[in-house]
């Protein structure tokens, strides 16, 4: 018993062991991909592991994926790359490395313990951590080498940050071939203490930030001729927002600092900054495809923010809904090369259009800054009257927009004013200078837009008018060349039918031309290129009259041999039905043109002779005995229609 | 039967030229020194031809004339002479061939005014004919060779039956006028000529009976109808005597019909005669 019981419990402990190990359970449900893939723009051969959860498929395990191509490298170069890393839970996690290459070789290949080695040249960029549960974690080191001939030339640039879960800590160097950076962080990630960036080529040359817990206080600038130093956020300013230093952060300062931090951009602190985070950038790209990954590192600064009350906010949202309208209204404009066709040859369009450029570049252009600002956040630490200084550094555009025109070779200014001009006030320190601004150029723009697109919908309409025209005297000539081209040896109601729709024809194409209003000409227009349309097809059909009667008549022959003769000869057959057609329906159809016809019924006629030849091909091979009975002396072309069958109109 | 025919008239006609050549002496009192012709009769005639479509193959030939002779009362048109019904079973070989057997039943008036005889006979005939067709240019020719045993008498009472077989060759063209083939609505030409042959125990030297020459003028109304009219010369040897001949003009009318009164399903397709 106990020998049993004993049995029982080690059973029990061995099969919990086996299928209740997290191994099992977890390789029960992965799966594994192998073949080609895509993330966002790169496309390549993957190879990961995955799972099933809920319908969606969650990484899990080991991700690798890369693309290279021989062919390309030979031809124009390649671009490859190269991810590998794993997932947890469909996040990121464990050691990354990703690689990226644009290379190009010059051909030349070594054989090697068999295999074929190519030397190649170009710039390779790497990236390799460790994340831990999405996030960089511990040191993280982004390189970007020259290689010619498959071996290291230069080190472009080279960043090494450490990171816990996501947060920069300790120390930061950036360098790239021109100078090197090195800052620190707090353990929160706030930019600290003296940045400093040395010149690699000059050692006199160097740059330092000073922040303090995340706050900028200043920006000194170092070279042979001296240091300059300049404040930046000062003590005294009271409320203080931790904020991402990025590429916002940067702007901000650009319009904090004086003009001259531009001129240096090239190779200074924000730049490094900026490249930096662009590599990081393209890093977290790449892993948001693979699902909730969010690997953009938190690099943190503080800075003082300007109270603004939340008239002023909505008065910033009002200008960059106003400048979406306007540039709407005028972009098309000042692309439409028709317009500026007209320009040259009218003078209200070509001072039109110029206002329109006016407003443009004097107005829209720094109110699309002034957008970007907004929407990067930024306009929430800048005072008025600097972003007003900002965006209009050569002075405030006024409501007279003045622009100079040529008439008759004589260069004139001339000057738009937009509707309610005098009610815009440029000139106060407010964001309502701005708001009016926004709203002058809008309304201003409408105005201007809604004259030149009636100017081109009426030169469109003027063009289209010139082709309709076009088309209707080739139509009218295609009518005169079929009638005229009939020969004379038409049967005389044949002859006196054509004459009938040519006369109508160019009857009503006098009535065309003496309209005068260029709306009804299009209108008009359009009616009778249909009319004439049908008129070549009835004139057609009436022309080829005669030659369809014979091969109607030869198709209502029936072979007979004569005894007498010992021929065979053509015999009519179904007489009847042949002279109602001959001498009932077709009389009755040209005298009706020659008297009644319209536009309108046209196509009618068309429609009828279309389908008396129809039925008088069908009639031939039907059984016919009762409607030839029938047609037996009757000469009323309605009765014989319904008798044939064929709705008629009339 | 007919190899008989044939034998029996072969043997009579090279009789009747050995009489010719050998034997004039035993004839000299009836034959006259030199051919006789006497005065030339004026007749019309009216025919009507059928050609009525049975079967694919076969056809019903019915013709009807009516025959005027001159008289002395009525010089031109003249009294009916024969009214004349022929008919007979034809078979069509093909488009250019066919051939038919049927009987003649002819009514005789006596047009002679003087006579004190009988005024109709009748007379029976059993006929075959073999008819071809060629094609010529626009034009047709036709050969037919037309076979007749034919049983006659004489108007006088109680006169018996002499029997005759009769050969006759034709040769005829057709020529449209103003066409480039024979079709509806076509008007033609028609020059025939036809020998008429006879034999028999009564036919001693004439064995010339007639010699037709015609000329018509004939217009296709449709393929079912034609209509013609001709003038006809002819003369041959008198059955008294071989030494006189008789002659006739003759102005003959023409109407053609041939009727199909087969089921129209019957009748496709019409002119494939060889499937």
């Amino acid at each position: 018993m106990v020998r049993y019981l004993t049995h029982v419990f080690f059973q029990f402990v061995f099969w919990v062991f086996i299928l209740g190990h997290p191994l099992v359970l977890k390789s029960q449900e992965q799966q594994r991909y192998t073949g080609s893939f895509e993330i966002g723009s790169y496309q390549g051969d993957a190879d990961y592991a995955y799972r099933l959860f809920e319908a969606d498929t969650l990484l899990e395990g080991p991700f690798h994926m890369q693309s290279s191509n021989l062919d390309a490298l030979l031809k124009d170069g390649d671009e490859t790359f190269v991810f590998d890393g794993s997932f947890k839970d469909g996040e990121a996690d464990g050691f990354w490395r990703f690689e990226f290459g644009s290379y190009t070789t010059d051909g030349n290949t070594r054989l090697v313990d068999g295999q074929y080695r190519l030397n190649i040249n170009g710039t390779r960029f790497e990236a390799y951590g460790v994340i831990n549960q999405g996030k960089p974690n511990g040191q993280w080191i982004f390189m970007v080498n020259e290689l010619v001939n498959s071996s290291l030339q230069s080190n472009l640039f080279r960043s090494v940050i450490s990171f816990e879960k996501g947060v920069p800590q300790r120390n930061v160097r950036i360098e790239n071939e021109k100078s090197t950076l090195v800052g620190r962080f707090l353990r929160n990630g706030l930019a600290h203490d003296v940045w400093s960036r040395y010149d690699k080529e000059n050692t006199n040359t160097s740059e330092s930030w000073v922040f303090d817990e995340g706050l900028l206080n200043q920006i000194t600038y170092e070279d042979e001729e001296g240091s300059t130093e300049t404040a930046v956020f000062t003590e005294s300013q009271l409320e203080t927002k931790i904020v991402a230093l990025n590429k916002a952060y940067l702007n901000l300062l650009n319009l904090m600092g004086d003009a001259t931090v531009n001129e240096r951009a090239e190779n200074d602190i924000a730049f490094l900054l900026l490249q930096n985070h662009g590599y990081y950038q393209k890093i977290t790209d790449i892993l948001s495809h693979l699902g909730k990954t969010s690997f953009m590192p938190e690099f943190r600064v503080k800075v003082p923010q300007i109270t603004k009350d939340s008239a002023e906010i909505i008065s910033l949202d009002t200008i960059v809904d106003l400048y979406a309208k306007a540039t709407l209204a005028s972009e098309l404009l000042l692309n439409n090369t028709q317009l500026q066709i007209i320009a040259r040859s009218d003078t209200e369009v070509d001072f039109l259009y110029k206002a329109l450029q006016k407003i443009d570049s004097d107005f829209l252009q720094p109110l699309k800054q002034l957008k970007e600002y907004h929407e990067s956040g930024i306009t929430g630490y800048l005072t008025t009257e600097l972003l007003l200084q900002r965006l209009f550094p050569n002075g405030r555009p006024t409501a007279n927009i003045t622009v100079e025109i040529e008439k008759d070779g004589v260069l004139s200014a001339q000057t738009f004013t937009g509707p309610d001009a005098k009610t815009y006030n440029f000139e106060s320190s407010t964001v309502t200078a701005l708001e009016h601004m926004a709203r002058y150029a809008q309304t201003s723009a409408d105005s201007i837009a809604s004259i030149l697109n009636k100017k081109l919908a009426s030169e469109q309409k003027q063009q289209e008018l010139v082709e309709l025209e076009r088309g209707l005297i080739a139509q009218i000539k295609q009518l005169n060349l079929v009638i005229d081209s009939v020969g004379s040896n038409l049967p005389n109601e044949v002859s006196k039918t054509l004459a009938a729709i040519k006369k109508f024809g160019e009857n009503k194409l006098q009535a065309y031309t003496a309209i005068q209003d260029n709306d009804t000409k299009v209108a008009r227009g359009t009616e009778l290129a249909e009319c004439l349309k049908e008129l070549n097809r009835l004139a057609i059909v009436i022309a080829g009259l005669p030659e369809e009667q014979r091969q109607l008549k030869e198709k209502y022959q029936d072979a007979v041999w004569n005894p007498f003769m010992a021929t065979i000869m053509d015999e009519a057959v179904k007489k009847r039905i042949m002279s109602a057609y001959e001498n009932v329906l077709i009389p009755y159809l040209l005298l009706s043109i020659q008297s009644e016809l319209s536009c309108d019924n046209t196509p009618q006629f068309n429609k009828l002779l279309e389908q008396i030849h129809m039925r008088m091909y069908e009639l031939r091979d039907e059984n016919t005995t009762k409607l030839e009975r029938k047609l037996k002396r009757e000469r009323d072309p309605q009765i014989v229609l319904g008798l044939f069958n064929i709705q008629s109109k009339k | 039967m007919k190899t008989l025919f044939m034998k029996k008239s072969v043997w009579i006609a090279a009789a009747w030229l050995c009489s010719l050549v050998v034997g004039t002496a035993q004839q000299t009192e009836v034959l006259p020194e030199a051919s006789e012709f006497k005065d030339p009769d004026t007749r019309i005639w009216f025919n009507t031809y059928g050609n009525i479509r049975i079967s694919k193959r076969l056809f019903w030939d019915a013709q009807t004339h009516f025959r005027f002779k001159e008289s002395e009362d009525t010089p031109f048109i003249g009294q009916i002479a024969q009214i004349y019904n022929r008919h007979a079973i034809g078979y069509i070989y093909d488009k250019k061939t066919n051939f038919s057997l049927g009987g003649v039943m002819r009514i005789n008036f006596n047009t002679d005014e003087d006579s004190t005889d009988r005024n109709v006979v009748p007379e029976w005939r059993i006929w075959h004919q073999y008819q071809f067709a060629m094609p010529l240019y626009s034009a047709m020719i036709y050969h037919r060779i037309r076979i007749e045993h034919r049983w006659t008498q004489g108007f006088e009472e109680n006169s018996n039956y002499i029997f005759r077989n009769r050969w006759r060759y034709m040769f005829r063209a057709k020529i449209p006028l103003n066409n480039y083939k024979l079709e509806t609505n076509t008007l033609y030409v028609s020059p025939e000529a036809e020998l008429i042959m006879q034999s028999g125990k009564a036919v001693v030297g004439s064995v010339m009976e007639d010699l037709r020459l015609t000329t018509t003028l004939g217009y296709i109304l449709t393929p079912r109808l034609t209509l013609a009219g001709g003038l006809m010369y002819s003369h041959g040897q008198t059955l008294e005597n071989p030494g006189v001949f008789k002659q006739s003009w003759t102005v003959r009318f023409h109407v053609y019909f041939s009727p199909d009164i087969r089921r129209v399903k019957n009748k496709l397709p019409a002119i494939h005669f060889d499937d």
